[in-house]
């Protein structure tokens, strides 16, 4: 159970990150510029867009659906089985992969690292070894 | 499991970090800008630089550095920019300075650069410019940008014969070159940057807030005839 919790909250860290990445991305907040801020330079490149729509929203989307999960793996019904986690684990690798494609584009193509795409990395990356761990585990 | 009972505190603590978190993303999205403050005086000697729409006796310029490749320029242009320029240059109280300034990021938008300058030659930049802001994700993905940049050229009726020239011989590449080198040497570090009047505004201010400027500025002071050069 314990897994599933720190997978929630993590998912809820990279959910906070991507709505940030989000708002900044549509105007909201701060200034719209491509520039050589690396992450005003990451955030406005063409590679901020993803089958039409801002990567930051496909973060939004997938740290969503790694909450509920974890949240439903929470729930007395689904407390004993495997499934969410088995789902956490699918999803989060998912995660990672994307992750690891964005981190490929910025560092061969748009020559430049957003620390905030950095740390959901890290949030995603940690998801996923959570998640393994609370496979191996009996009660998973 | 007891699950609720035992959950309330990680409920309680996931709400107090979405909330935290929510809080700290609300008030950097309402932090305001520094207000802007700008004067009739033109502070920087520009010189002939940029590529300009409007009266020479404007009292307002809006001056800005732009990349054909930056998506947040091609918003710009094509959302805010036709309103502007006809909305505010015909009257003559603002003239639109378009500055050359390719970022080192984009590796296509020199073509595009080169492009419009050469339509320049021949007096049609602002037609050029539009279509290249319009059509830019298809040049953008083309790996071969320059073809279709051709057919944006004859669609602003330029003289083909005159343009291939132009672009082949690369004419007009020092003006592009020493426009950048202007942004430079004001610190320009990214696309789009405004300036009022040779002041730097902290964002690209929309067709109405440059309304706003213009008649804070020039209420409806005449100045006749409009140019584009």
């Amino acid at each position: 159970m314990r897994h599933r919790m720190v997978v929630a909250v993590l998912a809820l860290v990279g959910l906070l990150l991507s709505v940030y990445l989000l708002l900044h991305q549509v105007g909201l907040v701060g200034q719209l510029a491509c520039g050589s801020g690396a992450c005003e330079q990451v955030q406005s490149s063409r590679y901020a867009w993803f089958l039409g729509l801002p990567v930051s929203a496909v973060g939004v989307g997938g740290y969503l659906a790694i909450l509920a999960a974890a949240l439903a793996g929470l729930q007395e019904r689904w407390i004993s089985r495997s499934g969410p986690t088995r789902l956490l684990v699918l999803l989060s690798l998912g995660g990672v992969l994307f992750t690891a494609y964005l981190k490929y584009v910025e560092i061969f193509r748009v020559h430049a690292i957003c620390r905030w795409c950095v740390a959901s990395a890290v949030v995603i990356v940690a998801i996923l070894v959570t998640s393994v761990i609370g496979l191996r585990q009996p009660s998973a | 499991m007891a699950a609720g009972k035992s959950l309330t505190p990680f409920y309680v603590a996931l709400g107090v970090i979405a909330v935290a978190g929510g809080a700290l993303i609300a008030r950097t999205a309402m932090k305001k800008p520094a207000p802007l403050t700008v004067d009739t005086v033109a502070p920087l000697a520009l010189g002939p630089r940029g590529v300009v729409i409007g009266s020479d006796s404007a009292p307002v310029e809006l001056m800005e550095f732009s990349d054909f490749e930056c998506p947040w320029c091609a918003r710009y242009a094509v959302l805010q920019m036709p309103d502007i320029r006809q909305r505010l240059v015909p009257s003559g109280r603002l003239r639109v300075r378009f500055v050359h300034y390719p970022l080192n990021i984009h590796q296509k938008s020199p073509w595009a650069h080169l492009a419009a300058a050469c339509a320049n030659e021949q007096g049609r930049f602002w037609a050029m410019a539009d279509l290249i802001f319009e059509n830019q994700d298809e040049w953008v993905e083309n790996a071969n940008p320059t073809s279709l940049l051709e057919g944006y050229a004859q669609r602003a009726g330029l003289d083909m014969g005159r343009y291939r020239s132009c672009v082949s011989e690369r004419r007009p590449w020092g003006q592009v070159l020493a426009d950048k080198h202007l942004g430079d040497s004001l610190g320009v570090t990214g696309t789009p940057t405004f300036y009022v009047n040779g002041h730097l505004l902290p964002d690209a201010p929309s067709a109405d807030r440059v309304a706003q400027i213009v008649d804070s500025i020039a209420p409806l002071r005449g100045a006749t005839g409009v140019k584009a050069r």
